[in-house]
């Protein structure tokens, strides 16, 4: 048990970070986050003898920390996020590209982070997923138990979303809630 | 369904890449690695101090001594003539009378109600905090 304990740290140290960012992604709070996290580590733990080879080790990681995400916001309704009701056209992503490209790589880092944090749970997860993690559609439907139809629809959904984001970051006198430019 | 331009696809790749991972705290492994630990201890399976056998064997000793003592005569038995158990243990047997001042009974009584009120604390406190 002892051997058993110390592997299982090596495994953690390599994905809880990636762990605690879809959770944190999707439940919006630090605190709540690790909570999460470690629930999902106690959780694999315990269940590491019925992984089946069948699918990778990350995405059967991944499909536990996604269901308690779930569970924990489930439990917490007060966390939801506002849905958007604006959406930004392809053809103005240039802009918003040349505008972040002006800003000191820190806070670029965190304007994206925000953004990417201020999407509905399910998306914000998807998109770290299929983005950073680059797991297949195939991959990401297992893990979040829907269908790939549905993965892609939200894939665009969230693409759409996070510009319309950070268009309110970094072009704030465009936006249509001021109305007029500064 | 529009299908994405490549542009906007490698710039939406481009900014999660840059968002990066978000860090736990420090302590993070070490706290589960405690938490899975304590689990583990909690998992032992707990051997009890007497053998589920041990128990029977005594059960059975027990209801075979009383059934025998029940059918057995004593009177009769050179056994316990022997022993002279008969005249050894005699009915005059009575138990000490109990006293208590008015005093003992009410200290008694407030301790009683201080036990009582724990678990009932306990239930409060625990469901102020979850």
């Amino acid at each position: 048990m002892q051997g058993d304990t110390r592997a299982y740290g090596a495994l953690m140290e390599r994905y809880q970070d990636f762990v605690f960012t879809i959770v944190y992604r999707m439940v919006k709070v630090r605190e709540e986050a690790e909570e999460v996290s470690q629930d999902t580590f106690i959780k694999a733990f315990e269940s590491l003898s019925t992984f089946r080879g069948d699918s990778k080790f990350s995405s059967w990681l991944y499909s536990i920390a996604y269901r308690k995400a779930l569970d924990r916001i489930r439990k917490n309704s007060k966390y939801q996020t506002s849905e958007l009701i604006e959406e930004i056209t392809e053809s103005n992503f240039e802009s918003i590209e040349n505008a972040l490209q002006y800003l000191q790589e820190e806070e670029r880092k965190k304007i994206i982070q925000e953004s990417i944090l201020k999407l509905p749970e399910a998306e914000a997860a998807i998109i770290t997923l299929y983005y950073f993690e680059e797991q297949s559609i195939k991959e990401i439907a297992s893990i979040t138990e829907l269908s790939e139809d549905n993965i892609k629809i939200k894939l665009y959904r969230s693409r759409k979303k996070l510009f319309t984001l950070l268009k309110h970051f970094v072009l704030p006198e465009i936006t249509n809630s001021n109305g007029k430019a500064i | 369904m529009e299908k994405p331009s490549k542009d906007f696809e490698e710039f939406t790749q481009k900014m999660i890449r840059e968002a990066g991972v978000s860090k736990p705290s420090p302590d993070f492994t070490d706290r589960v690695m405690e938490a899975i630990a304590a689990k583990t201890v909690h998992a032992k399976v707990y051997r009890p101090l007497i053998a589920r056998r041990t128990w029977n064997l005594l059960a059975i000793i027990a209801i075979v001594g009383l059934i025998g003592v029940y059918f057995l005569p004593v009177a009769s038995n050179p056994f316990f003539e022997n022993l002279e158990i008969s005249q050894k243990i005699g009915f005059n047997f009575s138990f000490p009378e109990f006293k208590t001042s008015k005093t003992f009974t009410y200290a008694l009584g407030f301790l009683a109600l201080f036990l009582v009120q724990i678990p009932f604390l306990k239930h409060y406190v625990l469901k102020r905090y979850k």
